[in-house]
């Protein structure tokens, strides 16, 4: 009874911030214990108490909770406690309406029309209207922080009525998929866009989410609670409340999961995750995520500037021995720059793979001497698994002869370094991740291999006009044909591989360990450690 | 005595701004680009524009010093890189956490480690003092990161006795509400009379707090023996025999004060060292603290953040400088010279 009369207390708190003690309140709450009890005294059936997932993450689960503001890990909160027009959905590999029920582009790819969903509330009670959508989007675009450029294409935003809204842009853009982006794509209540991120950082939210923000601490947890009006209804054994808490150790995660303590966790160890694979408690998930690594060759540093060279330093690397020793194969090996799962992949490429003889045969091929090859590779410190496939890949190039020194250091020093004006004092070799923010190809080929009159990303320096036409052709053809599109992309990634611009070294798996009473639980590579909870279920 | 505070204090703050200098110089020469990482990993150009001149880093490196110490002397640690919060602010609420946690292992190690030192010392070569000698050595020499994982495998996960990680349990944070007036929830539960928070808290810090009171412990405990041996060997604590003087009194009242002195000062000093060096066991622990802050600032080369936690470390080292050699100076055989 204790139990009881402690739960009902506690699920009453949970409609507010922990509210405590305060006369009003013990006086409503006796009438209702008073009630509860009589009721449990006749009733046959029991009060359950509130479900709360745990999802144990190996870091902080924010930076910022300003939708507008934030590009790193607090997409995990803010993509259950705000919305977007659509959703990607990677098991139909569809587009899905969310915000925006239904859109229509024009011919010409110029002109996008939205349809706004009726009967949403924000969590502070206002209703959303197709005005709402249009100041949201401005917000973001005015701040120009997160990934607001994926906005660049918008020339103008209408709303001829409350639910309908009008994008203009200024070339073709896929907006069905820009809108379904995972940074930077929010709508918020009118009130809270007049505010700023300590606003958002001190625990309130402007969302129309299934889920809003009950309580924060900076650095350590999120705690969200379920929205009772939300538009989408609610189940009995959909989850009450949620806690997004850091646990930085792979070790304390894998105990937490296996007591049960956690429902949800990513970011395992191989030794952790190979020992939960036979615990019958947990369902270990490995999918492709959206996600590749990939080591950038400066082009414009002799003799890296020669394609034969080139072509003999990528069939020299030791593509499966990486995802099958380094990465316990915790990852697929890459066949090009798109990687698996998203539209624009093939595994029909003709990669190379590591092969010491045509390697010889392409290093004779480019009249270069090995003795003089001395290369530096710089990658993000923190990534073991760069340090172990570079000592694996020196082995190899010391049997053309060719050094290797392996340096690690933070992304913005490496950055850095591969900016400088003179190609000769930028790495040789620089490894990052590439990841998209809407789920597109594109990102891959225009940042990474479209000519840049700043460095920015395209850390191969690749200046070619021919792939730069090619590149926009299939921006445009993504709105108007996206099946051209998709070939075209696959045509850049052959003169990509031809070229050899860059060692896809591979794609990476995202990998949840998830209690097997949480069901619906499936990974979405479109929203890179998001758990959306409100489609989860549980016992 | 005023005279000689003063003059340390004094010192302190030219020491205090030598650092600070130094941290400063050191962060603006190692190759990184702030305004590229206040701004993200994926930032373009134009942002990265912005994100320079908001971060006044369009202003010359002398320029940018003068306006920091400016800064400084307002209360203004600056912003962090990576969380975009001001630093005085974070460093507020990470601070409090490890003073607790470190303040409270400290404790142990005294109320442990004095007593057997004393009675190691008292015990010369029995069975007792070599098993103290062997758990000293032995607890200073394990690393810090085993103990921990090893103490989360046995209470945690095999006897399922104390809980895993945090500052507080999962539920008591959902449930309850969460004072916050010193940052240290042992202290803050208590004042407000919340009795289940102050015992769900306390079953959280035991873990971390013995993994870093063991060391100290260790020490502790080795310094106390070889003092008290020494003392044992003096004139006057024969004649106390001699007077027929009950031994616990003489161990207890004449003995252990004159080898509190080199025991005080060797604890002071590694206390803040420990503040700032918890990083391991605040990440094993998920211990909200400074520890683990200075390890992610270092990590993304946050530099205001780095500079504020450089500045806090100063801070105490000179404090407690001055406390160790105030406690030499309750010696009535030591005068404070200088």
């Amino acid at each position: 009874m204790k139990e009881y009369r402690n739960t009902l207390k506690n699920m009453i708190h949970m409609k507010g911030v922990g509210v405590m003690g305060s006369r009003k309140c013990f006086n409503i709450q006796s009438c209702v214990l008073l009630f509860s009890v009589i009721f449990l005294l006749f009733a046959s059936t029991a009060i359950a108490a509130p479900k709360i997932a745990v999802y144990a993450y190996h870091s902080e689960p924010y930076i910022d909770l300003d939708p507008s503001v934030e590009y790193s890990n607090g997409i995990i909160p803010l993509q259950n406690v705000y919305e977007t027009l659509t959703r990607y959905n990677a098991r139909t590999k569809k587009i899905e309406p969310l915000l925006a029920t239904k859109w229509v582009a024009s011919s010409d790819g110029l002109k996008w029309t939205f349809t706004i969903r009726s009967g949403v509330k924000f969590h502070d009670g206002t209703n959303l209207t197709a005005k709402i959508v249009k100041d949201s989007i401005e917000r973001t675009m005015r701040l120009k922080k997160s990934a607001s450029y994926i906005w660049d294409a918008v020339k103008a935003i209408d709303t001829p009525n409350n639910t309908t809204v009008v994008f203009t842009l200024k070339n073709p853009s896929p907006m069905d998929l820009i809108c379904s982006a995972s940074y930077a794509a929010f709508i918020m209540s009118p009130e809270s866009m007049k505010m700023d991120s300590s606003w958002f950082n001190s625990g309130k939210d402007g969302g129309s989410g299934p889920y809003s923000i009950a309580k924060v601490q900076k650095g350590e947890q999120i705690i969200l609670k379920a929205f009772k009006d939300y538009w989408g209804g609610w189940k009995p054994d959909q989850f009450d409340g949620v806690i997004i808490k850091k646990y930085a150790e792979s070790s304390a995660r894998r105990q937490l999961v296996e007591k049960g303590e956690a429902q949800i966790t990513e970011g395992l160890s191989a030794t952790d995750l190979n020992a939960l694979s036979k615990n019958p408690n947990v369902v270990v998930h490995a999918d492709p995520a959206w996600k590749n690594a990939i080591a950038f060759w400066n082009t414009q540093k002799s003799p890296l500037d020669n394609v034969n060279l080139r072509r003999a330093l990528c069939y020299a690397y030791p593509y499966d021995e990486v995802v099958k020793n380094v990465l316990d194969g915790r990852a697929k090996k890459a066949s090009g720059l798109v990687p698996v799962g998203l539209w624009g992949h093939s595994d029909k490429l003709g990669a190379p793979k590591f092969d010491i003889a045509k390697a010889k045969k392409y290093l004779a091929l480019s009249g270069v001497d090995p003795k003089k090859c001395k290369f530096e590779v710089t990658f993000t410190s923190g990534y073991e698994e760069y340090r172990s496939a570079m000592q694996i890949y020196k082995t190899n190039l010391k049997k053309l002869g060719i050094d290797l020194n392996i340096h690690e250091m933070t992304w913005d020093s490496e950055w850095e370094r591969s900016k400088n004006k003179n190609p000769k004092d930028r790495q040789d070799l620089l490894i990052m991740n590439w990841w998209p923010d809407y789920p597109s190809p594109l990102s891959w080929f225009y940042t990474l291999m479209h000519s840049e009159k700043n460095i920015s990303f395209n850390l191969s320096y690749i200046n070619n006009p021919k792939i730069d036409k090619l590149i926009e052709e299939a921006d445009t053809k993504t709105v108007v044909n996206r099946k051209e599109a998709e070939n075209i992309f696959i045509n850049l990634q052959e003169i990509a591989i031809d070229q050899a611009y860059f060692i896809n070294m591979f794609d990476r798996e995202a990998c949840w360990v998830v209690n097997k009473n949480v069901k619906g639980f499936y990974n979405n590579p479109a929203y890179e450690t998001v758990v959306f909870f409100y489609d989860l279920r549980t016992k | 005595m005023y005279k000689y505070i003063c003059r340390r204090l004094l010192t302190g703050l030219i020491v205090i701004l030598g650092v600070v200098t130094l941290t400063f110089l050191v962060t603006r020469i190692v190759p990184s680009d702030p305004a590229a990482k206040w701004v993200g990993p994926r930032a373009s150009s134009d942002q990265i524009a912005a994100a320079r001149i908001e971060l006044r880093l369009d202003k010359s490196l002398p320029v940018q010093y003068c306006l920091y110490i400016k800064d400084l002397l307002h209360g203004n640690l600056g912003r962090s890189l990576s969380t975009h919060q001001p630093v005085a602010d974070e460093l507020r609420s990470f601070i409090p956490p490890t003073l607790e946690l470190v303040l409270l292992a400290f404790i142990f190690a005294v109320f442990i480690g004095v007593p057997l030192g004393m009675y190691s010392a008292k015990y010369k070569d029995s069975a007792l003092d070599n098993i103290c000698r062997l758990f000293s050595i032995g607890v200073v020499s394990m690393p810090t990161f085993w103990v921990a994982l090893f103490l989360q495998l046995i209470f945690y996960n095999k006897l399922g006795w104390l809980p895993l990680a945090g500052e507080v349990g999962l539920e008591m944070s959902v449930l309850s509400d969460i004072p916050h007036i010193t940052g240290m929830l042992l202290i803050d539960s208590l004042l407000t009379g919340n009795l289940e928070l102050f015992g769900n808290a306390f079953m959280h810090i035991i873990l971390p707090c013995l993994t870093v009171s063991l060391y100290p412990i260790g020490l502790v405990s080795r310094m106390t023996r070889s003092a008290l041996l020494e003392v044992l060997g003096e004139d006057y604590i024969t004649a106390a025999h001699s007077y027929g003087i009950n031994e616990t009194k003489v161990l207890w009242e004449y003995a252990l004060k004159n080898t509190l002195g080199p025991t005080a000062i060797v604890l002071t000093l590694s206390l803040g060292y420990t503040l700032t060096n918890t990083f391991l066991v605040e990440a094993i622990y998920s211990w909200p603290g400074l520890g683990s802050y200075v390890a992610k600032s270092v990590t993304v080369l946050d530099y205001p953040a780095i500079v504020g936690v450089t500045l806090f470390s100063s801070i105490c080292y000179i404090l407690l400088n001055l406390i160790a050699d105030l406690i030499i100076a309750l010696d009535p055989r030591v005068r404070l010279l200088g």
